[in-house]
């Protein structure tokens, strides 16, 4: 499905951009300067429809990126969707010629700007991001994918209180949508707000009690809080392959090991690969001085 | 043989003289012998003898003849010349001795014998010598007494002859007649003819014309009579005229007729005559008859030169008209004498000079028949004088037209000013050239429905002698408007160009005539002689203010731009984008028009969706316009910048803001500082900070509000701190420092800046940015500005060193034995406690996340400590019962200080979640055997869509 997607995008994009720079006068003609309808925000172009991924459930209907990042498959149609594909391919030369094909199609529509901002996130040119999502906001001043969007660029600068406000401002926008409460929780979790991430988390799994990271998040959050059996439970729900993530795996065995079953504990640690997020690496060796201490 | 007969005749003449000189000096000689011997016998009578005085006197007087006639041959020998300037007197000295002592001897008589019977005789010598001197009123004097004591006939008679002869030379006709008419009926001599010819002459002066004639007849008559001496020519002469003015006109003829002379010459002889007395009715009806009777020419002619001056003196202006005709045929044929051409030139000259002289009075201005009729007549005569004077042609030529101009009859006049104007033209004369010129513009000037080919000849033929002056001005005005009438634009713009030579300064003239012209162009919608136009005008062919040539090229710019507008209005975008490049392509384009065809294509190539062209095209339109016309279409340039970053085309559309603000820098709109963000925040976007830093200097330079400049300075500030550009870091941070705006932000950036130079060990700098922190931090807090949490944090961090130092003196604080001493450790460990506490409460009072954490989490380790330690402490050496009493007091004390610990505990439970304090070191308040940490970096998710939850 996805090869299928590629293939697609890559004529769609070859076809747009088989002719460098602007057309001739003798190419020009009347027909060139019929207006371009403009397409305004509809709701029914703001979700993701034809998802399939295991892991992100939560969110299918959200973000790409998780879908991506969980391996998942999207169908992307349509304009928007090429562009988003682009930018996550990180093809972005041919999402800029995209986007100057259709911003005149799309120019008061915030989905448009909120895919140019992600592109230029991706591309880590943060302040030509910043300019799109507040272009996004400029159109729909409650959308909350560019709130959201933006509170992610200030986890980047780690302006974390602004975060909070953002990821607060796009929860509260979209009572239903998920990101924002993810990233809140997320947000709360990483700074041991466990019971505020509880909060969002619950409702979250009451969406999807089999997203990973709502998963990870809930055992995560309920082993600071103290209560181990809950913890465990919800980390028993992870796949284990994931376990070898530190992210996954350190708290995972912190839990079998609070919860007497260090055996477990230590056989998962061994497990872990802490080169793939070296931010845990601190961590993982405090763990694992206690975990490896433990009788 | 003629010569012989002169010599003959002078021969003649000659013995004649001699002779008669002769028989002078003879009768002088018996005269002289008379003489003596009267002289000798009146001695003797001792002078009582008045016969022999008288004989003397008569002797004497004699002799005075003779002498007299010889002196006067003497003195007419003389020539003229030196004749006038001798003394008269000297030659006449002997006739006048003579003379003299005849009065003499007269004067004695008439005193002493009064009586004397020849008296009259005497008188009579006295008065005929009176007389011969010339003295007329003595020579009456004596001549009268003559006539009254002579007792003899003949003398008596003589008296009366010299006595009327006297009084008829001393025009004393009435005196003369009767002294005529009693001696002329008493003797009848010779000289009765001649007599009487005075008698008729005196008769006619005093009108008694019946008896002149009469007289005259009788005299004629006698004159045939040889015993008479012959008056008959001098009748012929003059009888005429007594006919005249006798009105007997018809006589006199037949008395002409009868005696077989041509009395039409006489006629006119008489005439003249008349005229000359100032009766020139008499006159005309002589010259009438004359002119009846005459059939010569030659004199017909003479009669009618008479004819015109009497018509003349006598205001007769319509005879004179008549005569002037005839006499202007008979000037045809040749007839005319020197003289008469003279006279008839003059007589023309001088009627036509009256004539026109009351035409122009009020006089007939009533009578407008009249005064047609006497400018005709002058007009004619000086036609008449043109060909008679042909060296003052121009001149009569002109007073024709003048004539007719002051009359009203301005076609006429016209032609005459034209015909004087080509006259003088052709004779090269000056003064009549411009007043023929100025009649002939005054008369077009009069005129209604003037003759535009007139005007046209006049103001060329004015502008070509007279290029330059005050009136050429206006004629160079009406040429222009004449020719434009007749639609012959060619000439009119010739006449612009003579203009634009003769005034070149004057702007205004021209510009009204290139307008004129122009508009035909217009009209005709040819943009290439307009284009010539204004060539023209760049070329400074024609002068015309900046004002003007401005307007002119708009006018350019407004054709040219007008049909590509219309297929612009119309739709037709695609003809419209090419019709603006050719404009641009044009050579010939005027600025202007480029400038607009720029701009539109701008707007055209952004409809197209074309980034390349529309920022080309905006960007040229930008660099050409002027700041006040940029501003007319601001919102279009700010689309097209919007549009090409909307396109991710950064730099065109940074740098087409960055345009767009210089352009209308000087100007004060909100457009101007939007301009300026954008631009400078996408410079930065795309990685330009020089870019975002020529935007700041250009917003200074446009007078940019402040915070505006300090938002764009704050953004390069971080960018440059991201780029880790130290130096230019620091520059921007030592900026805004003091900004009004910034100096709470900037505290963030001071931390960094001094834990910057703490790594490098920059001691002077780190206390430097340490005195800024501490200063904007309590400007801050005082204004109560919002500070950010990191740099509260490190606010809050430098305090909790002081709780640490706290901590520590109470660690160093250790409860001994005897009592007093535990007494008062205890006491010092709860004073640094309540020390601690009060520093918590400052650091908390801060509102750092941070600060709120850690000062919770010292007071709850210090505060559990310490219960540690006093709920720990035994007293060594002392009986259980002590022990147990003290511990009984100080548990107490212990479980209460720790009860406080864990109310901290809590406190700062409660604190994290209320404030959702975003601080790792949160998990020190978990109650797990270890702090459970989570790094979720890679969770935070991007939304790209809204959900269909």
């Amino acid at each position: 499905m996805k090869v299928f997607c590629l293939l697609l995008l890559l004529c769609i994009v070859g076809c747009a951009t088989s002719k460098k720079g602007p057309k001739s006068l003798d190419e020009i003609s009347q027909e060139d300067f019929k207006p371009v309808k403009s397409v305004k925000y509809n709701k029914s172009d703001d979700n993701l429809s034809k998802v399939k991924s295991n892991f992100t459930s939560v969110s299918n209907d959200e973000s790409i990126q998780r879908i991506y990042k969980y391996d998942g498959d999207v169908k992307l149609d349509g304009d928007l969707g090429k562009l988003a594909s682009l930018c996550y391919e990180k093809k972005f030369d041919e999402a800029v010629s995209l986007v100057r094909k259709i911003n005149k199609k799309y120019v008061s529509n915030p989905i448009f700007w909120n895919h140019v901002g992600t592109c230029f996130l991706l591309k880590k040119e943060r302040r030509k991001a910043l300019l799109f999502f507040n272009k996004s906001i400029s159109f729909k001043s409650n959308y909350a994918p560019a709130l959201n969007n933006l509170g992610i660029m200030y986890v980047f600068e780690n302006d974390y209180s602004r975060a909070l406000v953002a990821f607060k401002k796009a929860k509260r926008y979209k009572n239903f949508s998920s990101i924002p409460r993810l990233n809140l929780a997320n947000l709360y979790l990483n700074f041991g707000l466990f019971d505020k991430s509880i909060k969002e988390l619950s409702t979250l799994y009451a969406i999807s009690s089999s997203d990973v990271d709502v998963l990870n998040l809930l055992g995560t959050a309920y082993l600071m809080k103290g209560e181990y059996k809950k913890s465990l439970s919800y980390y028993s729900k992870i796949d284990s392959d994931f376990f070898e993530d530190p992210r996954f795996g350190i708290n995972y065995a912190v839990a079998l090991s609070f919860n007497g079953n260090n055996n477990k504990a230590k056989k998962m640690f061994a497990d872990i690969s802490i080169n793939q997020n070296k931010v845990w690496k601190d961590y993982y060796n405090t763990i694992k001085a206690i975990i490896g201490d433990k009788k | 043989m003629k010569i012989i007969s002169l010599i003959i005749l002078i021969s003649i003449n000659l013995s004649l003289a001699d002779r008669i000189d002769d028989r002078r000096n003879k009768i002088i000689k018996i005269i002289n012998e008379e003489l003596s011997e009267v002289q000798r016998l009146n001695g003797q009578r001792n002078n009582r003898d008045p016969n022999l005085l008288l004989r003397m006197a008569e002797l004497n007087l004699e002799k005075a003849r003779l002498w007299k006639e010889k002196e006067n041959k003497d003195f007419l020998s003389i020539p003229i010349k030196k004749r006038r300037k001798l003394n008269k007197k000297r030659y006449f000295r002997q006739s006048n001795k003579y003379f003299n002592e005849a009065n003499r001897l007269c004067r004695r008589i008439t005193k002493r014998f009064k009586g004397f019977n020849k008296i009259g005789e005497v008188y009579y010598i006295l008065g005929f010598n009176a007389k011969e001197s010339n003295n007329q009123n003595l020579a009456a004097k004596y001549l009268y007494r003559a006539t009254k004591k002579s007792r003899n006939s003949q003398t008596k008679v003589k008296s009366q002859i010299s006595l009327a002869e006297v009084n008829y030379n001393q025009k004393r006709y009435r005196k003369a007649i009767p002294l005529y008419e009693s001696a002329l009926s008493k003797y009848n001599d010779k000289w009765w003819t001649k007599d009487s010819f005075n008698l008729a002459w005196s008769y006619y002066r005093v009108e008694k014309y019946s008896k002149a004639i009469s007289k005259m007849l009788d005299v004629y008559k006698r004159s045939s009579n040889k015993k008479y001496i012959d008056m008959s020519s001098q009748v012929e002469r003059d009888i005429g005229l007594f006919y005249a003015s006798a009105n007997r006109v018809n006589d006199g003829i037949k008395f002409y007729k009868k005696i077989g002379i041509n009395f039409t010459d006489q006629l006119l002889r008489v005439a003249l005559s008349l005229i000359s007395q100032g009766k020139y009715t008499k006159a005309n009806k002589v010259l009438y008859q004359a002119e009846k009777y005459e059939k010569r020419k030659n004199k017909l002619l003479e009669i009618n030169i008479e004819q015109l001056v009497l018509y003349e003196k006598f205001s007769k202006f319509n005879n004179h008209q008549t005569a002037a005709r005839k006499i202007y045929v008979y000037f045809k044929e040749k007839k005319l004498n020197d003289s008469q051409l003279k006279t008839f030139k003059f007589q023309l000259a001088k009627v036509a000079a009256i004539l026109q002289k009351q035409v122009v009075s009020k006089t007939y201005k009533r009578v407008p028949k009249v005064r047609f009729a006497k400018a005709n007549q002058a007009i004619e005569y000086f036609e008449y004088l043109t060909v008679l004077a042909a060296n003052k042609r121009d001149e009569y030529n002109y007073l024709k037209a003048e004539t007719a101009f002051a009359t009203g009859m301005k076609t006429r006049a016209f032609e005459y000013y034209k015909k004087t104007f080509e006259t003088s033209k052709s004779d090269n004369k000056k003064t009549f050239l411009v007043r023929s010129m100025n009649g002939m513009i005054a008369s077009l000037g009069a005129k209604k429905g003037t003759n535009v080919v007139n005007n046209i000849y006049v103001f060329e033929e004015y502008i070509s002698r007279w290029p330059k002056g005050k009136r050429a001005k206006d004629i160079y005005s009406r040429l222009f408007r004449s020719y434009l009438s007749q639609n012959e634009y060619n000439k009119a713009k010739s006449v612009l160009e003579r203009y634009s030579v003769a005034y070149r300064k004057d702007y205004k003239t021209q510009e009204a005539m290139i307008a004129n012209l122009m508009d035909i162009d217009r009209k005709a919608r040819d943009n290439k002689k307009i284009r010539a136009w204004i060539t023209d005008i760049d070329n400074k062919k024609y002068l015309v203010s900046t004002k003007y040539a401005r307007k002119l090229k708009e006018l350019l710019t407004t054709i040219q731009i007008e049909n590509v507008q219309t297929e612009l209005n119309k739709g037709n975008k695609k003809v419209a984008l090419v019709g603006y490049h050719k404009i641009i392509n044009d050579p010939y384009s005027t600025k202007r028009s480029k400038i607009n065809a720029k701009y539109n294509l701008a707007a055209l190539y952004f409809e197209l969706n074309d980034t390349i062209n529309a920022s080309l095209w905006a960007n040229s339109a930008l660099d050409e316009m002027s700041g006040k016309d940029v501003l007319k279409f601001s919102e279009s340039f700010i689309t097209i910048s919007n549009f090409l970053f909307t396109s991710l085309s950064f730099k065109k559309s940074s740098e087409l803001s960055e345009k767009y603000v210089t352009k209308i820098c000087k100007y004060k709109r909100k457009s101007k500082r939007t301009a300026l963000k954008n631009s400078a925040f996408i410079y930065l976007a795309d990685g330009n900070i020089s870019g975002a830093e020529r935007m700041v200097s250009l917003g200074k330079k446009c007078r940019v509000r402040s915070s505006v400049i300090q938002l764009i300075e704050y953004e390069i500030m971080k960018e440059y701190k991201e780029q880790k550009n130290w130096v230019r870091y620091e520059y921007y941070i030592n900026k805004l420092k003091d900004s009004k705006n910034y100096y709470p932000q900037i505290i963030d950036e001071l931390i960094y800046a001094k834990e910057l130079h703490q790594k490098f060990n920059n001691v002077n700098k780190v206390k430097k940015y340490n005195t800024f922190i501490w200063r904007n931090y309590y400007r801050a807090k005082k204004a109560r500005r919002n500070i950010s949490m990191s740099s509260l944090d490190y606010i809050a961090k430098i305090k909790l060193i002081e709780m640490d130092n706290l901590v520590a003196k109470l660690n160093l604080v250790r409860f001994e034995f005897p009592e007093k001493v535990f007494a008062k450790r205890q006491k010092l460990k709860l004073d640094l406690l309540s020390k601690l506490t009060s520093v918590a409460d400052e650091i908390q009072a801060i509102g750092s996340g941070v600060g709120i954490v850690q000062s919770f989490k010292k007071l709850e380790l210090s505060y559990l400590k310490v219960s540690e330690e006093i709920l720990n402490f035994t007293p060594r050496g002392k009986s259980k019962e002590y022990i147990k009493a003290f511990k009984n007091d100080f548990n107490q004390v212990g479980s209460q200080i720790k009860l406080a610990a864990k109310e901290y505990r809590s406190e700062a439970i409660r604190a994290i979640n209320n404030n959702e304090i975003l601080n790792v070191d949160n998990i020190l308040f978990q109650k797990n055997p270890i702090p459970i940490q989570y790094i979720g970096n890679d969770v935070f998710s991007l939304m790209d869509k809204g959900g269909n939850k």
